[in-house]
Formats: structure tokens, sequence, C-alpha cells
């Protein structure tokens, strides 16, 4: 699709930098609220990728690394989003947090971009639905059900 | 030696809140069997991993020492000062702690662990919110004699 075209159409995806050129996407409606240095809390006997949680509108929250899910070095990030999702429409929203290293940057995704996973990290092929291209990089979309999902079940 | 047995009320359930260098633990007030200061346990001929023994019921029982990450500390900060005995199904075993307090059950507002964080045989069986803010580990006297029991390689 010529970028004049999509430049064209409204923003539906957050683009999400977890550091180390890690970059993934979600739907806008899928990103709830952007939190700037939040108190985090340590909990112990939890996967090192996850081992915090966050306290939001009444709810604790795991505090995803996805850097470190996929192999990579922890993020040293202060900044949260936090994710409302659904695996299927008959059942209640689930809420999550992603650190991230960036703000998110809203960007237009159009069907005829999607590409295949990048091939690194390979984890992604666990935690990702889909992949487009944007800007010369394949950005896969976060499959958040599996990437909250019990660690036992990946 | 100086053991304070709990008195236990059971129509007064209450429960017992241990802090460790910053990490708090709920668990029922029941579970722990007797309080004791650190300067009262014995020292000499420690099993590996523990830092000594206490006595109860004439027998002694071994006193571990652990982090906040819940992990094995062979040498005991000056900070823990207290040490709890802890009912383990079989037996017993002690746990080093800074500060021991007893409350009311249900002050906390209670939360389930977060399945992503959720590793097979982990201690920690719930998180809740205490009344400042902070996050406590909700445990039981066998859960946390078992993972004990883990690290030490019994």
């Amino acid at each position: 699709m010529a970028t004049d075209q999509l430049s064209a159409m409204r923003p539906n995806a957050w683009l999400l930098d977890f550091g180390q050129n890690l970059r993934a996407a979600v739907g806008t409606r899928v990103l709830l609220q952007i939190i700037d240095n939040p108190q985090l809390h340590a909990v112990p006997c939890t996967p090192p990728y996850c081992h915090r949680v966050v306290s939001w509108q009444g709810r604790l929250l795991p505090v995803m690394d996805m850097a470190a899910r996929l192999g990579a070095e922890p993020q040293a990030a202060r900044l949260l989003a936090v994710a409302g999702f659904r695996e299927q429409p008959d059942e209640p929203t689930r809420f999550a947090a992603l650190l991230l290293s960036a703000a998110p940057v809203a960007i237009a995704v159009a069907d005829g971009q999607s590409c295949p996973l990048p091939e690194h990290p390979l984890g992604w092929s666990n935690f990702a639905l889909s992949c487009f291209e944007h800007q010369e990089s394949a950005v896969p979309i976060l499959h958040l059900g599996h990437i909250f999902s019990r660690p036992s079940a990946i | 030696m100086n053991t304070a047995t709990l008195a236990l009320n059971a129509a007064d359930a209450k429960e017992a809140l241990l802090e460790i260098s910053g990490l708090h633990l709920i668990l029922p007030q029941k579970e722990i069997r007797a309080l004791e200061a650190a300067s009262d346990i014995d020292t000499d001929d420690a099993q590996p991993f523990s830092v000594g023994w206490i006595q109860y019921l004439q027998q002694r029982w071994p006193v571990y020492c652990l982090s906040s990450e819940l992990s094995l500390l062979v040498m005991a900060p000056p900070e823990r000062r207290a040490c709890v005995l802890l009912d383990a199904g079989t037996g017993y075993v002690g746990i080093l702690c800074d500060e021991v307090s007893i409350a009311r059950q249900a002050q906390a507002q209670r939360h389930e662990l977060p399945s992503v964080m959720r590793l097979p045989e982990t201690p920690v069986l719930g998180l809740a919110v205490l009344d400042g803010g902070e996050i406590a580990c909700i445990t039981g006297g066998k859960q946390m004699a078992a993972h004990v029991a883990r690290l030490v390689g019994m």
C-alpha cells in the first residue's frame, strides 16, 4: 500500500517499544492508559520476566517485561502500558501491564502489510497473532492472551 | 529460653504479618506455633543452610533465614530480630523475620496471584494490599516449610 494511502487512514494500532530493537503492536482499543514511573511491587517466586505488580483501579496487574520474556536483557524503563483484552468475545476483559522503553506511537496498519514474523528472537511465534511490515521492519501483533497465560502453558 | 506460644481463639481468627527486608507475608496466626527472639536461637551445630535451632515441645527444629526474594541466606542480617516457628504439617520450621504483628482477618484487600506469575510450587497463594498501599504475599506454614525444604534440597 502506498504511503500516501496509509497516511490517509485513521490510526488503528499502537506501536510499542520494548528496547533493544524489540517492537510490537496492539490495537488502539487494547491500550487503556500509559503510566509514567508507577510504583511497582516485587513478588517473590515469580518468573523473572513478570515479577512485579502495579496497583491500578483497585486491581493488581502483572507487569510484563517483553524484552526479558523474549530472552533479551530486562528493560530498565519505568513506563507502563495498561492493556485490556479478551480472548473470546463472551469472556470478561482481562487487564495487564507491559513495560515500555518509549512512549507508544499511533500508526495505521492495513491488511496488505502482513508479513512473516521476525526470525529473531524465536519466542515471537509464541506471543504474536500475526505480523505486519512497518518502515521496513516486521512488527508482531501481540497475543496478550498467550503472553499473560500461566508460565507452563507456553 | 523465652518461648511465647501465641494464643489462638478459634472464634477470632487472626493473621500474622511477617516482614522480611521489606517483603510482607500474611499467614494464619494459628500456623505460627511459637515466637522467639532471634537472640535465643541456638547456633551450635546448625544444619547446612540453616542458621541454628529453636526448641519446641522438647525437640529442636531448624531455623532458616530468607531474603526478600525468599531465597536462603546463610548469614542472618542484624534486622532479623524475631523467629517464628511454623507448623509444617509433619514438624516445625523456624523462619527469621524483622517484624511480626498480628491483625484481624480481612483488613487487607485480597487478590489472586496473576496466572502468568504463578510458578509451580510457589509458596505465594495470593496478594493483599495493606493499609499503606504496600503489597503483602499471602502464604501458609506448610507452603513456607515446603519452600524451604526445596531450597535446602530436603
